[in-house]
């Protein structure tokens, strides 16, 4: 559990600016500036800075001006409409000291920054690894990474410091001054940066290039017209507007990786930040996604997403088949309708399996297998991938290692190999049967009489899945005892003494659970909880300021059960922002869904 | 669970690395082995330089002027610590002796012709020839002498905090004329501490000055153009503030753009692309911003030399590789000629380039600038980051 810090205000930046989150992914936000029934801009966004081209406010809500010529020197960041309340003057007007700023390659020197802090934070990479006391500060409005230009050159430092301000700071606008551009934003914006400025583009236009979201080219003047600088502005513009709405669409993701592509730096800086997140283990991630949402894997970037990865590695690694179904493994093709179930192609190979205790088990790219079990999960139910039918080697290499990962905790008998893949006779020292269209069903039908496997009703192997699909996303099923299925597929009940105690929601691949089901899941700790305090009487949903500590392994659309200040378990709610945001973050944290 | 109040080790970065101070980043360089074996390579007997270039009299007559530049144990502030941008130590030897002095003296009268054709000789040791740690008073009292004695207008180099009114006095009883040149680099104690170490103030600068005043002596301001941690655009307006405010205290401003000696902090910054030597754009700039003020409808109050050392070269000050030689040439006459006119009809499309880098450098919180790589392709310019 993490102790919150102190906060000013649910949907307020740290110095009190109208700030809340429309939409997220992952790191990326939208963050709408001024009030919230009627923002004034949205992020990401512009900070004009002196002798600038004029833009409008929902362009560029901020700008940035230096005072005088001291060293070092000062700025005043002002808001070019009324962003703070009471929403009537031109505010805020934030006062920023730059402070004096080592390069990084002189990040290891002891050498404490005289920068500002609050409301606006002056950041370098040398700050970072020396000024103990950033940690424990009031919550910035702002915080500038002054040496991000020279940072951005060092990939991985460069990843790595933006994931840790991001999460540190998680109520504040960040801003990499000059290091923006149509070419990069996409990619800066995944990695959380929030406000722009002109002078990439103004270099490039300088230079006679106009810079796109595809990198710099040259005009066609008869094509074209003039090389207005009002050429640059759209292109940031349209860039803009296609990544909110990517935002919007939770397909941030599959625009970076075409952004990336633009320069060597930026895919390097993607493949940084997945590894970092990778390794992490990080929790952040989404557990639940609608159905509607479609993950398009048609890069191969794709494969080193931390979802894919985070999956390949736990169906290598601790995905178990239930112990009832450890004799006969029966390996499936993918299909492109999901869940596979809901395929014609799985249809059939359902109905010439039948209801036995036998293991099925997809062979797809990237996430290389699919239990059945588990194949109404995110990601799973959700991505998409061009077909082509060949499989190259890192696909093979995935599918192999997860496969083999199995085969080393539970020793099958024997493996029907229908999928397609080239296993051999034998993997891992199992037979292997191969089949087609034409022998499965007769080799099905053989593998069940000479290994002796039963049938399994539609009841308990619906609860089988249940049980899987708990101890995949929080360890165990310990829940489900006691439980029973009651109604009719597809839309089961768990029932629990007669009452209603669950259900699976199928639009977003979770379990609902009945208030009577909250305190036997508090008392078998399954879910992620968080204490809030409460003033007078509970009605609103969560938010950052009512957070006295939370679970770090909360993530977007889990169920979590919310305990009082003195540990009274008080309801639940679904988690609208992952745990990161939870420790002064803005807006709200989780939708209530049951007051007890 | 995880508790945030735990958590000990309070930096940002959860990955601690090792601090340091940055004296022993400054310092490091010199202990590496190469840089060791290099300097004890010199020989003792021959200054590490001996060359003639041309320069104005004190009257602004044209001239010709004899450098020689001594190899000796070097800068005692550089023995204690030392400044960032600082080379010099490359040059020097730990064991030089008063007798390896005069076979250098020698060597370079022979060379040069027992200095015949020179009204002018600038004797520099990396250091300061009046500080008695680093130069044996003998030679120290021989060099002013020696120049007193072949008529030669002699210009040394010197810290401030060995101008004392003793000193001075002394000096000026064996040589009355001389030039006393100070690197002061910066007019602004925050650089000289932040930027440049340079280890005195402008407190000290001013004793210094007031007593070379006392003694009659001619001053020589250094200017440091970008020094360190420093962006294009801030070190074009405070360079201009600095000249400025130095103008009233010194015979000659000489503006040094840095440029990058090997095995320096500076070097290290260079090669990671934190830091880019000057443009010859921004000495032009900087010439025609403060023309007006160092000559007053045509008074000259004081001479503004430019020199910029590799001009040109990646190390040293430079533009896009197309109109280097012809700036750098007009840079160079400038300082000769004193006339702006030495920049008419000078242009290249880089410019353009640089003047928006200068704009961002100077609106925007980029410490160490927005400058990309100026020689680089158009179309690969973004590619860096």
């Amino acid at each position: 559990m993490i102790q919150s810090n102190e906060s000013d205000g649910g949907s307020m930046g740290g110095d009190g600016f109208g700030l809340d989150i429309s939409a997220r992914q992952r790191y990326a936000r939208i963050f709408k500036l001024g009030n919230r029934k009627e923002p004034l801009a949205r992020t990401p966004a512009l900070i004009l800075y002196d002798d600038d081209y004029d833009l409008p406010v929902n362009l560029a809500p901020f700008k940035c001006s230096r005072i005088g010529d001291s060293l070092p020197p000062n700025f005043l960041i002002k808001g070019r409409g009324a962003l703070s309340p009471p929403f009537e003057e031109p505010s805020p007007i934030w006062e920023f000291k730059q402070g004096n700023v080592l390069p990084p390659t002189l990040s290891e020197t002891e050498i404490k920054s005289d920068g500002s802090s609050t409301p606006v934070l002056s950041l370098s990479l040398q700050r970072m690894m020396q000024d103990s006391d950033i940690v424990n500060l009031k919550q910035p409005s702002l915080v500038i990474v002054t040496d991000a230009v020279q940072l951005a050159n060092r990939s991985k430092e460069f990843v790595e410091a933006m994931l840790i301000v991001r999460e540190t700071f998680p109520s504040a606008l960040i801003w990499c001054p000059g290091l923006s551009g149509p070419d990069n934003i996409a990619l800066l914006t995944w990695l959380g940066v929030d406000l722009h400025d002109l002078s990439r583009s103004r270099q490039a236009h300088s230079a006679g290039m106009l810079l796109t979201s595809n990198g710099p080219r040259n005009i066609e003047l008869d094509l074209e017209g003039d090389f207005l600088f009002e050429l640059q502005v759209e292109e940031w513009k349209n860039e803009i507007v296609t990544i909110r709405e990517s935002i919007r669409k939770l397909k941030l993701r599959e625009l970076v990786e075409k952004r990336v592509l633009n320069y060597p730096k930026l895919v390097e800086q993607l493949r940084f930040h997945d590894y970092l997140l990778e390794n992490r283990k990080i929790e952040s991630l989404t557990r639940h996604a609608s159905r509607d949402r479609v993950l398009q894997c048609n890069s191969l970037s794709v494969r080193s997403d931390p979802i894919i990865r985070e999956w390949t590695r736990k169906v290598s690694s601790q995905y178990v088949p239930h112990n009832s179904r450890q004799k006969l493994l029966i390996l499936l093709p993918c299909s492109a309708k999901k869940p596979y179930r809901i395929s014609r192609s799985h249809k059939r190979y359902r109905y010439e399996i039948g209801n036995i205790s036998a293991t099925e088990i997809s062979i797809t790219s990237p996430l290389g297998l699919v239990p059945r079990e588990l194949e109404e999960l995110w990601p799973a139910a959700n991505y998409d991938i061009p077909v082509t039918g060949h499989w190259d080697a890192e696909e093979i290499r995935i599918v192999e290692n997860s496969l083999s990962g199995i085969l080393d905790r539970v020793k099958f008998e024997l493996i029907i190999n229908n999928s397609g893949f080239d296993l051999g006779n034998e993997f891992c020292g199992i037979k292997v049967i191969e089949t087609n269209k034409e022998t499965f069903s007769a080799e099905v039908k053989k593998a069940k009489e000479e290994l002796g496997i039963q049938e399994q009703s539609i009841k308990v192997n619906r609860m089988i899945e249940y049980q899987m699909i708990s101890k995949w996303h929080y360890g165990s099923f310990s829940w489900l005892d006691g439980t029973k299925l009651a109604g009719k597929p597809p839309h089961w009940k768990i029932e629990k003494e007669g009452k209603p105690f669950a259900r699976w929601n199928h639009l977003n691949s979770s379990f609902s659970f009945s208030k009577a089901a909250l305190p036997v899941l508090a008392g078998k700790n399954t879910l992620p909880s968080a204490k809030i305090k409460l003033d007078g009487d509970w009605n609103g949903d969560v938010f950052a300021p009512m957070v006295i500590s939370f679970d770090n392994l909360i993530r977007v659309g889990d169920v979590v059960l919310l305990y009082s200040q003195d540990d009274a378990l008080i309801g639940s709610g679904i988690a609208q922002a992952p745990a990161w945001e939870w420790n002064n973050g803005c807006g709200r944290l989780a939708k209530v869904r049951h007051r007890l | 669970m995880v508790n945030i109040s735990t958590n000990t080790d309070k930096r940002v970065f959860l990955e601690k690395k090792e601090s340091k101070k940055l004296h022993f980043l400054i310092k490091a360089p010199e202990n590496y082995s190469y840089n060791i074996e290099k300097k004890m390579s010199w020989d003792a007997n021959k200054p590490a330089t001996v060359y003639v270039t041309p320069e104005l009299t004190k009257d602004g007559e044209v001239c010709k002027a004899a450098t020689v530049i001594l190899r000796t144990k070097g800068c005692h502030w550089w023995w204690s610590s030392g400044c960032t941008f600082c080379g010099y130590f490359n040059d020097t030897r730990d064991d030089v002796t008063n007798e390896n002095l005069h076979e250098q003296w020698n060597y370079s009268k022979r060379k040069l012709n027992d200095f015949e054709e020179v009204q002018m000789i600038k004797v520099y040791t990396s250091g300061s020839l009046l500080e008695d740690r680093e130069i044996p008073i003998e030679f120290q009292e021989f060099v002013l002498k020696e120049t007193n004695k072949l008529g030669k207008h002699l210009v040394i180099e010197s810290r401030t905090e060995q101008l004392t009114s003793e000193k001075l006095s002394w000096a000026k009883k064996i040589n009355s004329d001389f030039t006393v040149a100070i690197g002061l680099e910066a007019y602004d104690d925050e650089v000289l501490r932040f930027h440049i170490n340079k280890g005195f103030t402008l407190k000290s600068w001013h004793k210094a000055v007031e007593q070379l005043k006392k003694h009659n002596l001619r001053i020589k301001s250094y200017l440091m153009f970008k020094p360190p941690f420093m962006s294009e655009g801030e070190a074009l307006t405070q360079c201009i503030k600095w000249i400025k405010s130095v103008i009233e205290d010194s015979d000659e401003i000489s503006i040094n753009p840095m440029n990058i000696q090997r095995g320096t902090i500076i070097d290290r910054l260079y090669r990671n692309g934190d830091y880019r030597p000057p443009w010859l754009w921004s000495l032009v700039e900087l010439i025609k911003k403060v023309h007006d003020f160092v000559q007053p409808n045509g008074e000259v109050l004081s001479r503004l030399i430019v020199h910029p050392t590799a001009a040109g070269k990646p190390r040293g000050a430079h533009n896009c590789g197309k109109c280097d030689v012809e700036v750098a040439a007009a840079i160079e006459r400038y300082s000769v000629s004193r006339s702006l006119e030495e920049f008419t009809d000078l242009n290249c499309k880089c410019r353009l380039r640089w003047k928006e880098e200068i704009h961002s450098d100077q609106n925007l919180p980029v410490p160490i600038g927005v400058g990309l790589n100026r020689r680089a392709n158009v179309e690969n310019l973004f590619s860096s980051y």
